[in-house]
């Protein structure tokens, strides 16, 4: 990907989030937080991640979007005072402490795009040599998430169905007590 | 330093992406602004992830007889699963966060937090008092 086109998409993902926590009303923070998550899918698809760029897409900003939508209409769209000031000095320090620690973290970590870097000593390239072979699926992604990892995905079948559940109980109308 | 830093100026981003998603959860009092924290956190993760995949002159991990079977010119498949089940898992916490939001906003009428927060605490010390009354009352 050509890096300043790059660099441009980041910028504005960082104005979209600072945008999304500053305004006041929900509405518009939900739907600058659309903007954002398309922004990143974006990036995705620069990055050679077509299928994550594509539920980037549906999911964080599609579905998302309607569930926020929804929420802040069963609710209120106004928000109250900004962050109170004590507790933004509060955070601040801890934040720096954060960003600093995992900024020297980072140092450690292999630089972008290396063909050396450890992680492709390991399966990775294994499963790019024998997907076709073992399922005939030229997508190796689908292949790694519908074959290979198969049972990843039943999991995770099995976490939206807890959370279609907790939000059905948490929702329930019937036999409310009174507080 | 600079060198590295250049290198490395990915890792920097997702990082401010990190600390603004922490800011949106730690500092405001807006119990949904909150959860738009957390998407903005998540989201900085998914892109970390996606990032760590990339490899120099590879293509979409979609295996094409014109590129060939060489698994350096693809990118890695693998970050890319798990991101997909990250997005999906993801989605499934918002829902739950914002249910969570509607019932307090039925039971309290707002979403702010220092408010719900003073509404309970008042609530519990009411209730720690009638406990107390109704202790007392066999003793007396």
């Amino acid at each position: 990907m050509i890096w300043q086109i790059d660099l441009a998409l980041f910028v504005a993902l960082i104005a979209a989030a600072l945008i999304a926590l500053w305004v006041r009303n929900l509405l518009t923070a939900v739907a600058v937080l659309a903007v954002y998550s398309l922004l990143a899918a974006v990036l995705f698809a620069g990055m050679g991640a077509v299928d994550v760029a594509l539920v980037e897409a549906v999911l964080g900003a599609g579905v998302t979007g309607v569930l926020f939508i929804l929420a802040v209409l069963a609710t209120t769209r106004r928000t109250p005072e900004r962050a109170q000031v004590r507790r933004r000095w509060t955070i601040m320090p801890l934040l720096a402490a954060f960003f600093g620690l995992m900024l020297y973290a980072g140092t450690g970590l292999p630089p972008r795009g290396d063909p050396e870097a450890p992680v492709r000593e390991g399966v990775a390239p294994q499963y790019l040599e024998r997907s076709l072979e073992d399922t005939e699926t030229p997508n190796v992604v689908t292949a790694l998430l519908a074959d290979y990892r198969s049972q990843d995905t039943l999991g995770e079948t099995l976490v939206i169905v807890t959370a279609a559940l907790a939000v059905a109980l948490i929702l329930r109308r019937d036999e409310e007590v009174e507080l | 330093m600079v060198e590295l830093l250049a290198d490395r100026y990915w890792y920097v981003l997702v990082l401010l992406l990190l600390a603004i998603g922490l800011y949106g959860m730690f500092a405001l009092r807006n119990l949904a602004k909150k959860v738009i924290g957390m998407t903005i956190f998540t989201t900085a993760i998914y892109l970390f992830f996606i990032e760590g995949s990339v490899v120099e002159g590879g293509t979409a991990p979609v295996l094409d007889p014109a590129v060939g079977l060489d698994p350096g010119r693809y990118v890695d498949p693998l970050p890319h699963l798990l991101i997909l089940t990250a997005i999906v898992v993801g989605v499934a916490i918002v829902g739950v966060a914002l249910a969570l939001l509607v019932r307090i906003y039925r039971t309290h009428g707002t979403l702010d937090e220092d408010v719900v927060i003073d509404r309970l605490g008042r609530e519990e010390a009411s209730a720690a008092s009638d406990a107390a009354g109704t202790e007392r009352e066999p003793g007396a």
